[in-house]
């Protein structure tokens, strides 16, 4: 009885944290390619909360260097400012959107050249407990507009649970 | 009305018609995303060093139209985003002629952006970009020229400093003046489009 009732629980917990956590939109996903020489680039995704209370992108890690921060830019009397920023709130029932010009994953020291078609490995790290694994593609452009999801989320296609 | 008084007012009325006429067709400049300067700057004692090791100066410019960025090669969101606009640019244009306006980055950055750094970095995007940088003196006085600014960190220790900048995109007409500015952040459709507009309005002048 007592590990049918902890069976329950875990059922229970990972519906939960499946259901109402954190889901990365696969094809918002990409890494920028790189040109010969480069030691930086930068990664951009689109995250989804469903769950009730605002959750926080607090630390990414990639496998192709080991230093990667979370940033953002801020418009500085007309110059571009780059930052570090601790984290990336991802509203509740909303989305963080991590693209060009705005908020994004930074990759500094990076050993080798990006190629369009290579796959990255991120996992994401959220101040609820959750961790997100996944692969990102590499490109050269960002994902053409209609394969972007910029919606409420209905659409489960593609999508990392 | 004797016969001179009314044929000076035809002659008036021709002239005025022709003139109006003309003004119609030329593009209404107030569809712009960019701003365009009424009275374009020529530029001058431009001494910039080109990929190749050559000296790059105004004449570059004469003759052709040429979009240039101010940024550097470190730079991981804003310089390959807008060099990737500006790819598409060039794509959208060379389906209008055979001879699209020419690309230009100046590397406000030259301790870590070499030549021959910068040829590899412009090709990647696009093999008929050019990439320039120079003295920092000089590239100053350029960037001031173009309406661009930008900060390097005063501490460059450590290899990995970023550089504050204003990301815009300007563009040089034939005569190797400032015609327009760009700011961030910039469509390959919308500068496509400005640049048609900008080149129909310099050819009604």
């Amino acid at each position: 009885m007592k590990l049918f009732f902890a069976l329950t629980l875990l059922l229970f917990g990972s519906l939960t944290s499946a259901s109402e956590g954190i889901m990365i939109s696969e094809e918002s996903a990409w890494a920028r390619a790189t040109p010969p020489g480069s030691k930086t680039t930068a990664i951009y995704l689109t995250v989804m909360n469903h769950s009730g209370a605002d959750i926080s992108l607090t630390a990414a890690t990639a496998n192709i260097s080991e230093r990667v921060e979370l940033h953002t830019h801020i418009n500085n009397d007309g110059m571009m400012k780059m930052q570090q920023v601790v984290s990336i709130v991802v509203p509740a029932g909303g989305q963080a959107q991590l693209k060009p010009h705005g908020d994004h994953i930074m990759v500094f020291n990076l050993q080798d050249q990006l190629k369009q078609g290579e796959l990255v490995s991120v996992e994401l790290t959220f101040d609820n407990g959750q961790t997100q694994n996944l692969q990102v593609p590499v490109r050269k452009e960002p994902p053409s507009a209609n394969n972007t999801m910029d919606h409420d989320g209905t659409e489960h296609s593609g999508m990392k649970h | 009305m004797n016969k001179p008084t009314l044929i000076l007012i035809a002659v008036i009325a021709l002239v005025a018609g022709v003139f109006f006429g003309l003004r119609q067709n030329a593009p209404d400049l107030s569809e712009l995303t960019g701003f365009s300067f009424p009275e374009p700057a020529l530029l001058r004692d431009v001494k910039l060093i080109d990929h190749n090791n050559e000296p790059l100066t105004e004449s570059h410019f004469q003759d052709k139209w040429t979009f240039i960025y101010v940024g550097y090669t470190f730079c991981p969101d804003y310089c390959p985003m807008t060099l990737t606009t500006l790819n598409q640019t060039h794509a959208l244009l060379t389906e209008d002629s055979d001879t699209p306006p020419a690309t230009l980055l100046v590397s406000v950055d030259p301790e870590r952006d070499t030549p021959e750094h910068l040829k590899e970095y412009v090709k990647f995007f696009n093999d008929d970009f050019t990439g320039a940088t120079g003295s920092p003196d000089e590239i100053r006085k350029f960037a001031d020229q173009v309406s661009a600014v930008y900060a390097l960190p005063d501490d460059r220790s450590d290899p990995n400093y970023l550089v504050d900048h204003s990301s815009t995109v300007i563009l040089i007409n034939p005569d190797a003046a400032v015609q327009a500015v760009f700011t961030p952040p910039q469509t390959a459709d919308t500068l496509a489009k400005d640049f048609r507009l900008l080149v129909a309005h310099y050819q009604s002048r």
